[in-house]
């Protein structure tokens, strides 16, 4: 499986995969993939472009960077709370 | 309407663009235009045409900039032609209509029209602008290749 992506975005499919594989079984992990991308470029979350090579890449999109930024201060918060 | 992200043997895996997606991008673009209006940088504008510039340069590569042009002028409420100019259409439909007169779109465009036939890419839009004069001066170049090219027509007709 090679889709050209940042490491952001990549953190994020990782993450968002598992929930659909347990939704949709029978999808192999192409498909998954293809899923995952098609709902975070619906969201705002990730945004295609043209790379040296020619080919289409994937990458985060500054709204995906500000709501994972804001997760991870939540995260902080509670941490420093308990 | 789909991009090939995957390929493994003979099995290709698309990516659809729906029109959600579609607007999602101009959203980001008139957001980037909102800054730039309120940024006194006279560069500032350079973002926003670099931008414009790496959406249309993937819709090239996949073939389909006049279908996504078309598409994004619709959804944005503005009249799309059969075909039309991709560079003009996104700046139409990321700027408010009203808000970028016509002459300005149409430097703007032009300017990027340019860099596009000098095979110019979206990492050096910025410094080939600067090197050919400006957008002044791309836009003005690409207004006499144009002349030059339809007055060869029209000769050619004859």
């Amino acid at each position: 499986m090679k889709v050209p992506m940042d490491k952001t975005l990549k953190l994020s499919v990782e993450e968002e995969f598992p929930s659909i594989k347990a939704k949709c079984p029978v999808l192999n992990s192409r498909q998954i993939i293809a899923i995952i991308l098609v709902d975070f470029e619906r969201a705002g979350h990730a945004s295609r472009y043209l790379r040296k090579d020619g080919k289409i890449g994937w990458r985060a999109t500054d709204k995906m960077r500000e709501e994972l930024f804001e997760r991870m201060q939540e995260a902080i918060d509670e941490q420093d709370d308990s | 309407m789909r991009t090939k992200v995957l390929t493994k043997g003979n099995q290709l895996i698309y990516v659809p663009y729906l029109d959600a997606s579609l607007n999602e991008s101009i959203k980001r673009l008139r957001k980037l235009w909102k800054k730039v209006q309120a940024d006194r940088n006279r560069d500032a504008v350079y973002d926003f045409l670099t931008a414009v510039f790496e959406l249309v340069e993937w819709w090239t590569a996949e073939r389909r900039e006049a279908e996504y042009a078309q598409r994004a002028l619709r959804i944005n409420g503005l009249i799309a032609t059969a075909k039309p100019e991709p560079f003009a259409a996104v700046i139409a439909a990321s700027v408010a209509p009203g808000r970028l007169d016509r002459r300005q779109l149409n430097k703007y465009s032009r300017a990027l029209i340019y860099a596009a036939a000098c095979d110019c890419t979206s990492k050096r839009l910025k410094r080939f602008i600067k090197e050919q004069g400006g957008i002044n001066d791309c836009a003005a170049e690409c207004a006499w290749r144009l002349r030059r090219l339809s007055r060869q027509c029209r000769e050619m007709e004859q």
